[in-house]
């Protein structure tokens, strides 16, 4: 009389990770990065699609959180229970996975009473998918949690697992139930040395992040985040899905800069001032100028640096922002104005500290904060009616219907023909670059 | 549903509800997307929660296993039951420790008659891989999963982590109270 565990009768499902965990060592595009590998045990082995997404219509909808959570089942503090799931079905929580926040989450942790994430995952989302627990000794779906399961680009599930997640829904075309399946393929190393880090991990996402720096450059939307830029073309289309690195593009900015402040283009001689605490450089089209980088006191800028610079179109005057102060400076004469720095925001309904600002070829300027951005028209001090606005949607190409499983590894499993995830991705990232080498 | 092991006597401490009783009865309630179990029961002793809820009648448990819920024997078997009281029900799950009266062993009923109370200012810390350590003078480590044969292991089984001479907790086995000077202090 007990509900028996169904099956989706659909092969494509997407997923979303839409609360974090508090408090937690692990970043969010490492629990993204976690989750995307925990979902690609189950569709490695049986033909299921799983899709990141933004909105809020994901069939599995993640979420860690503590004690009473509004699903009905309340978690229990520390230890006891550390996650649920529910089975598929037609209920809107069918699917959905919950992590007790009150958990110490761990990845690659060295601490040995921690729990390890992507174990926890891989039988929860053994749950989302319609499995139910066994008592086999080795199997990922015993209840009982039992330490980390090793590397997740390399974790295969035990046989009784695999025999179960076909029995639901068959086999994935080019495995053999019988044949001893080939290891998974492997993904490249994580570019940094930082031997904590998990796959990729500096790759950000560009739906979920907020951008270090937004310029235009020669009429077209430059995004920076780390160590990475997308591009979008005069009419607003993103370039690529994946990011262009950023030093391999802008040569002369050292090759261990791992982000940026702030990117304006100079409305005087078009050249590009790149901002990074207390230094700035200037390129002239994709290439650095001799005697770079210098100080960022050549603008009357106390030390620091600042956090977004852009040029008013209204008065070609070029504003640099730093938490809340503003200043106006001439970059036809190379002279701070008078007065300056100011209280922020100048212009009504912007917040007080910014990620960047830009001005574009529709007259207007863009501020950018967090995910979000609010627009201003040419000449006015107020913000247009019904901003802030999602800056992954309207510029990023984000949105409820975007599927999107590419994650921190850079590999989007909906797009393109099978090849193996490894060289698919060292391909990918190399179009991000080459991509980006005609700007000039 | 997965559940952080625990060894018995944490999972004593932990509960508002220790009791051993007979499952007489068993319905599905409609209560949240997949419903709710409500054993009956018969209880026969309880160890732990007179002053939450002196007598269990019915206990609770999510229909759904993926949630944590729990299958018991109807009038078959005698049960260690452990669980938490909410509304003014008791509510138990895979989570808690629960194992058939015939299957404990003779530590494990003696921890519940009085050791396990006796620890429960004590820490169990659970070790999964090694290295690992304790951090203060309460912790004793429970190394029951890195072993073969698993939880619930020897630890489980036969131990109770107790506060010993010097104030230090640790694995205490035995026929006899570990220190009648400490137990005198510490058990009224």
């Amino acid at each position: 009389q007990a509900p028996a565990p169904t099956k989706w009768n659909k092969r494509n499902l997407s997923w979303r990770v839409r609360t974090f965990p508090r408090d937690s060592p692990l970043g969010h595009d490492t629990v993204r990065a976690l989750m995307y590998y925990a979902l690609k045990v189950w569709s490695d082995i049986a033909p299921l699609n799983f899709h990141e997404v933004a909105g809020s219509a994901a069939d599995i909808q993640i979420d860690f959180s503590k004690a009473d959570h509004n699903d009905g089942y309340p978690f229990d503090g520390p230890g006891g229970t550390v996650a649920h799931a529910f089975f598929p079905g037609h209920h809107h929580t069918a699917g959905d996975t919950h992590f007790d926040d009150d958990e110490a989450w761990t990845f690659r942790s060295s601490d040995a009473h921690g729990m390890d994430l992507f174990a926890v995952a891989v039988h929860e989302f053994g749950h989302a998918i319609g499995l139910s627990h066994v008592a086999a000794a080795h199997s990922i779906m015993r209840p009982y949690y039992q330490g980390p399961v090793g590397d997740p680009l390399r974790y295969g599930l035990p046989y009784e697992d695999k025999v179960r997640v076909w029995q639901l829904y068959g086999v994935r075309e080019s495995v053999s139930p019988t044949a001893q399946p080939e290891e998974p393929p492997l993904l490249p190393e994580p570019p940094d040395n930082r031997s904590s880090a998990p796959p990729r991990k500096d790759v950000p996402h560009r739906c979920s992040t907020h951008f270090d720096a937004v310029a235009q450059i020669r009429g077209e939307a430059f995004f920076f985040k780390g160590k990475y830029f997308w591009r979008l073309t005069r009419d607003r289309h993103l370039v690529s899905l994946q990011p262009a690195q950023m030093h391999r593009f802008w040569r002369g900015l050292p090759l261990h800069l791992d982000s940026v402040d702030a990117v304006y283009e100079r409305t005087s001689d078009h050249k590009i001032v790149f901002f990074k605490g207390d230094r700035y450089w200037v390129f002239k089209d994709n290439n650095v100028e001799e005697g770079y980088p210098r100080p960022v006191s050549d603008f009357s800028l106390p030390p620091g640096g600042i956090d977004a610079a852009f040029s008013w179109a209204h008065n070609d005057r070029t504003y640099f922002f730093k938490d809340q102060l503003y200043w106006r400076y001439d970059d036809h004469t190379r002279h701070m104005d008078p007065g300056y720095p100011a209280q922020s925001p100048l212009w009504r309904g912007v917040p007080s500290t910014l990620d960047d600002a830009m001005r574009w070829s529709d007259g207007a300027s863009y501020f950018f904060r967090g995910q979000e951005y609010w627009k201003v028209l040419d000449g006015e001090l107020e913000v247009a009616p019904g901003y802030p606005q999602s800056t992954a949607r309207d510029w990023l190409v984000c949105g409820d219907s975007q599927a999107d499983g590419s994650v921190a590894a850079g590999v989007d499993a909906a797009e393109g023909p099978r090849a193996p995830p490894g060289q698919h991705d060292q391909s990918r990232s190399e179009d991000g670059y080459e991509v980006c080498s005609c700007t000039s | 549903c997965t559940c952080s092991p625990s060894h018995p006597q944490d999972a004593f401490c932990n509960s508002d509800i220790v009791i051993r009783a007979k499952v007489v009865g068993k319905k599905l309630v409609k209560e949240g997307p997949f419903g709710t179990l409500v054993y009956t029961i018969k209880q026969m002793k309880m160890y732990r929660g007179f002053t939450k809820m002196p007598h269990v009648q019915y206990i609770h448990t999510e229909a759904s296993e993926s949630l944590c819920g729990l299958k018991l024997e109807v009038n078959k078997y005698q049960y260690l039951l452990t669980g938490r009281v909410y509304d003014g029900k008791m509510y138990t799950g895979l989570c808690n420790f629960v194992e058939r009266w015939d299957q404990l062993t003779l530590s494990q009923r003696k921890g519940l008659n009085y050791r396990y109370h006796l620890g429960c200012n004590c820490k169990i810390k659970s070790c999964y891989y090694l290295p690992c350590f304790v951090t203060s003078k309460n912790e004793c480590l429970w190394t029951d999963m890195l072993s073969n044969f698993g939880y619930p292991g020897y630890q489980s089984k036969h131990y109770a982590c107790i506060r010993q001479k010097g104030g230090y907790c640790s694995w205490y086995r035995g026929w006899a109270p570990p220190d009648k000077s400490i137990i005198n202090a510490t058990d009224p």
